[in-house]
């Protein structure tokens, strides 16, 4: 059986060549195996930069045909591994991108992949004011609205 | 940051990323400091923690649910306090004001923020909450599942316009140390919820029972201990003929010898814990029929049923195939014939408890040992069996 190739075209005109495979990880490219084998398909909203790594990220994540997920629990982990090296290593502006990316793309596994590293950069924060210094986020607050908020959180349990 | 919209160098912040992206991130925070401190970086995130939080209650209510403490520093939640946390957090599915005494009818008009999203609210304690309060309730959250009025003010009227309102949602109700709930308020709400699955009346003494009549298939939990409930009103609980759960112990003084039989006439067969602890009057009658008529029996307390003689607890054994767990202190009338009954039968049975039989002999008890070595025997009386009322699952 041969392998059906497709294009994706960023939308700075970088060209993709991948396999079904990687574009089925893709709900939102996945009924384009039906139409588009051979024609480039523009992806009009990522960029090259961040569209490498979306195909870095799904070529590797390509399940073994006959394969399930039970097959092996190293080959879980060796997972695993990667996928935290491959997010650790991103600065946040990437993490970004690519959130945007996968949402767009519906791959599921990249976009919770993604916003995991955000969340665990804001937990790793002791307080709200160095969650701003870390994602560059320029408060609205004034002092009485900060102090109205702080009240009504002591107040509230989950 | 400068923010050139054209430029290909501006980096992208979080402050791009859509709400939904934002929600998604931040329902990966998995404790409430975080939470609170991603809704103080800026008005977008706090609106971004509002939106997402689904369930809030005080530190009354845990004090409540914990161990009764004075606390000075509990905070004695008004109305303006639950004006302002339910202004803010309008999708809330969870909300517990139990403990909050200082509440009246009034406050609870701030539930027109959540309104239909909220399904499950615990007024537990709210002494100052009566039907005029249940009204409103019933008029802004028709969606709610579950609801607990334990020690509420709430009488009959209040139940039946909360039950109409609700009809189709209102799965478990807990109208516990609820005086003013009779027979008429338990009959509206078992006619309009139709999709009612756990009830708990204990401690009502208005009830006997019979609001119970034509209940729906879908009750299978019903806890009326220290109810004042008659054989008419036991027939009635189980009339609909779902019921897995059922506890009536305490004092029945109206129940009689045979009171009990109705639970064995197929109705309830699918019986699963059964208690009837401190029914003093209960006899073999009615653990004969109980016994035949409800073959998944697992848990079966019979604590101080003084009226249970040989014949009753030989019936126990013999038919109780499925009894896992058998309660039995303080039964006066168990005496070495009833034992034998019980070691020769309850094939499935795991645990005996057992204490303070006056006519059983060491013996007696020592060969039950002897003889049915898969059984653990312990002393120790449990009021309490089975699953809370907010607990309960079918099946």
């Amino acid at each position: 059986m041969t392998k059906e190739m497709f294009t994706l075209k960023s939308s700075d005109g970088f060209l993709f060549v991948v396999d079904e495979a990687v574009v089925h990880q893709s709900v939102t490219l996945s009924p384009m195996v039906q139409d588009c084998a051979g024609r480039e398909y523009p992806i009009n909203n990522v960029t090259g930069k961040i569209l490498n790594l979306v195909v870095e990220y799904c070529k590797n994540h390509v399940v073994v045909d006959g394969g399930d997920s039970s097959s092996s629990s190293s080959s879980g982990d060796a997972l695993k591994k990667w996928d935290d090296e491959f997010i650790t290593q991103m600065d946040l502006s990437t993490v970004y991108d690519l959130i945007m990316a996968a949402n767009y793309l519906i791959i599921k596994g990249l976009f919770d992949l993604a916003c995991q590293r955000v969340a665990d950069e804001i937990a790793a924060c002791k307080d709200h004011e160095e969650i701003r210094a870390t994602l560059g986020i320029v408060s609205d607050y004034t002092a009485e609205e900060e102090a109205e908020v702080l009240k009504e959180n002591e107040w509230a349990f989950d | 940051m400068e923010n050139v919209s054209e430029s290909d160098d501006v980096r992208t912040s979080i402050i791009h990323l859509p709400d939904d992206c934002l929600s998604f991130i931040f329902q990966r925070l998995d404790n409430l400091e975080d939470h609170d401190s991603f809704g103080l970086t800026c008005h977008r995130f706090l609106n971004i923690q509002n939106i997402n939080r689904r369930s809030l209650q005080f530190q009354c209510s845990l004090s409540l649910l914990n161990s009764p403490t004075l606390s000075q520093t509990t905070l004695a939640v008004n109305s303006d306090h639950l004006h302002r946390l339910l202004t803010r957090f309008q999708w809330l599915e969870h909300l517990s004001l139990s403990g909050c005494t200082v509440l009246n009818d009034s406050s609870l008009a701030s539930l027109r923020y959540p309104g239909a999203k909220l399904h499950s609210l615990h007024l537990d304690c709210c002494y100052g909450v009566s039907d005029d309060g249940i009204s409103t309730v019933a008029s802004f959250c028709p969606n709610l599942r579950v609801v607990s009025l334990y020690r509420c003010g709430i009488s009959d009227i209040g139940l039946e316009t909360l039950a109409r309102a609700a009809s189709l949602a209102l799965r478990c109700v807990n109208l516990s140390y609820c005086p003013l709930v009779s027979d008429f308020g338990v009959k509206a709400l078992t006619q309009a919820c139709v999709q009612l699955e756990s009830v708990k009346i204990s401690n009502c003494k208005s009830i006997t029972g019979v609001g119970f009549i034509n209940s729906s298939p879908t009750l299978g939990y019903v806890d009326a201990e220290s109810c004042q409930l008659e054989p008419k009103g036991v027939a009635g609980i189980i009339s609909g003929g779902g019921v897995e759960f059922l506890n009536i112990s305490g004092p029945v003084s109206y129940i009689g010898k045979d009171g009990l039989v109705p639970i064995g006439s197929g109705v309830a067969s699918k019986l699963r814990v059964l208690n009837i602890r401190m029914c003093r009057t209960v006899g073999d009658e009615s653990i004969k029929a109980i016994a035949k008529g409800c073959p998944l029996l697992q848990e079966w307390n019979l604590a101080l049923c003084h009226e249970v003689r040989v014949e009753g607890w030989e019936a126990v054994g013999k038919w109780c195939c499925s009894l896992k767990r058998l309660h039995v202190n303080r039964c006066r009338n168990l005496c070495d014939q009833g034992l034998l009954g019980i070691r020769r039968g309850c094939k499935n049975l795991r645990i005996l408890h057992m204490n303070g039989n006056a006519r059983l002999t060491t013996t007696a008890i020592e060969m039950f040992k002897l003889h049915r070595g898969d059984v653990t025997l312990r002393s120790e009386e449990v009021m309490v069996i089975g699953p809370d009322w907010g607990l309960y699952t079918r099946g």
